[in-house]
């Protein structure tokens, strides 16, 4: 991470009011209108930073969340959009992965955390209705997504 | 009164693709209604991790059969954000051309749908008479209907000529005429007013909540358009407007697409008359620098977002896709509730529902 987008990430308001409760901010995520700002977060301060950007900074709109596994770890980026694209991520334990479900601060997560569920085998704790979105019935091999499948 | 569960799909004449609806009524209300989708799985995002950058294109194409150039297009931008590539103006300006064609053909064919479905065949014939103008520049455009190919990292691979130019302007005011009269029509339709209004109310704050996008979203009131928010050349040199709605209904709905028609038939006008001369594309190399990238675009149904990772090597490690619909689907038990059985088709067709957008 270079000196320029250290500076640049800690003047973000979005970075301000979550002060306490992240890791690390980087502006690293290549997009058109410059480079997207990346909050890093323990995945147990993921509800609190979601709450602080509803209640103080106004924020709504959640993109999606994007899963991926990265032996031995998981990582889920939370993209979220408000005049400009932002994204918190968290890192998981590739074994048993848990995160706090945050369906009921943002109802519209409900089939982005169902998907991940199936695809990546993440139990979100607190979901109403944890099923996998796009496997078929009675799936009983490895969530697809992980690397330990290999497609034929 | 009795309780009665109807199954709809996922096979079903009502629903253009398969999805799986229960719907419980009592009499004749709805009174909860659950969905099951996945029929069109096709591990598009898995396939991506296994293919080069440049076969991906071809796949993610795929992804849609309706709004499949803003698939390959979103896609490529992202891709091109990584190798720091900037595409020439005239390119830039070719996507954009068949973006807006796209949005007609879309909308006019929804048009199509939603009056079939009420049972106004002749809304029908007109929209889908005017749908065939857009399908033949397109193909006049790229050599293909529906799937179109003009992507490339790094720009486009089809021009248009003076002399294609000047036939698609005409065809563009053909196209204008038939639509402004359907415009016509269909504002002043009292049977299709009478069906859509109060149909699949969805208010501000519930489009917010469920992170709604595209015209669903606009004719609920927010203000919110990929084009004008996190404007791409050439929309940044472009001036046009955003319709929204307040009435957040199916006949809301209907207004904006029908109003983003006509705006999107202006606007390909004026791309065509302001398209710059120059290269088609820049040569890109087939291996990506480490990195990640996000984009968005204003699809027919809304924003589009690609997340793509690359490890160095020529094959991408992540492509993430989040379609328009899937956020649509979340809000019909929401739209479903206390609906007549007969209007369940009217909800369904409202939102514009692309089920292989949403099942990837």
């Amino acid at each position: 991470m270079s000196e320029a987008s250290r500076l640049d990430a800690t003047r973000n308001p979005i970075v301000c009011a979550l002060a306490g409760l992240c890791l690390s901010a980087e502006t690293r995520i290549k997009s058109a209108p410059g480079d997207e700002l990346v909050i890093r977060l323990p995945v147990e301060n993921l509800r609190a930073a979601v709450a602080v950007l509803i209640n103080q900074l106004g924020v709504t709109h959640l993109t999606t969340i994007t899963g991926e596994d990265l032996p031995p770890q998981l990582t889920l980026k939370y993209h979220f959009w408000q005049k400009r694209g932002f994204t918190l991520e968290v890192e998981l334990p590739g074994e048993a992965p848990v995160a706090a479900s945050i369906v009921d601060l943002i109802p519209g997560a409900a089939l982005y955390e169902r998907e991940v569920y199936g695809m990546f085998g993440v139990a979100f704790e607190g979901h109403p209705d944890l099923q996998p979105l796009l496997l078929p019935d009675g799936w009983d091999g490895a969530p697809p997504l992980r690397k330990e499948v290999h497609s034929g | 009164m009795a309780r009665t569960v109807i199954p709809i799909g996922p096979q079903h004449p009502l629903l253009k693709e398969p999805l799986a609806f229960q719907i419980m009524l009592e009499g004749e209300r709805v009174t909860d209604s659950t969905m099951r989708m996945g029929y069109v799985h096709r591990g598009i995002e898995r396939l991506c991790q296994e293919r080069t950058y440049v076969q991906n294109i071809h796949l993610l194409e795929r992804v849609c059969g309706i709004c499949s150039h803003v698939h390959a297009m979103t896609y490529c931008h992202a891709v091109e954000s990584l190798l720091g590539i900037e595409v020439p103006l005239r390119a830039a300006y070719l996507r954009a051309l068949l973006c807006e064609l796209e949005r007609i053909h879309s909308h006019l064919l929804w048009m199509g749908v939603l009056a079939r479905n009420i049972g106004l065949d002749t809304i029908f014939m007109y929209a889908w008479r005017d749908r065939e103008v857009v399908l033949d520049i397109m193909e006049a455009l790229s050599g293909g209907r529906v799937s179109h190919a003009i992507n490339i990292i790094g720009g486009v691979r089809s021009d248009v000529t003076p002399e294609d130019r000047e036939e698609i302007l005409e065809q563009l005011t053909t196209l204008d005429r038939q639509v402004t009269r359907l415009v016509g029509v269909v504002e002043h339709e009292r049977s299709l007013q009478t069906r859509t209004k109060g149909v699949g109310l969805l208010s501000l704050e519930q489009v917010r909540r469920y992170c709604v996008v595209g015209p669903v979203a606009r004719a609920s009131g927010l203000d919110a358009d990929m084009r004008r928010d996190e404007p791409r050349t050439p929309y940044d040199r472009l001036s046009f407007n955003v319709p929204t709605h307040t009435a957040g209904d199916v006949w809301a709905r209907t207004l904006v697409r029908m109003q983003e028609t006509r705006v999107s038939v202006e606007l390909c006008r004026d791309i065509l008359k302001e398209i710059p001369e120059g290269p088609l594309a820049v040569r890109a190399p087939r291996r990506v620098p480490p990195g990640e990238a996000i984009s968005r675009s204003e699809a027919p149904r809304g924003e589009v977002f690609y997340y793509v990772r690359s490890d160095g090597s020529d094959t991408p490690a992540r492509v993430k896709i989040r379609t328009p619909t899937l956020p649509s689907l979340l809000t019909l038990p929401q739209q479903l509730k206390g609906v007549t059985m007969a209007d369940v088709s009217v909800v369904l067709s409202g939102v514009d529902l692309c089920i292989a957008c949403a099942d990837r």
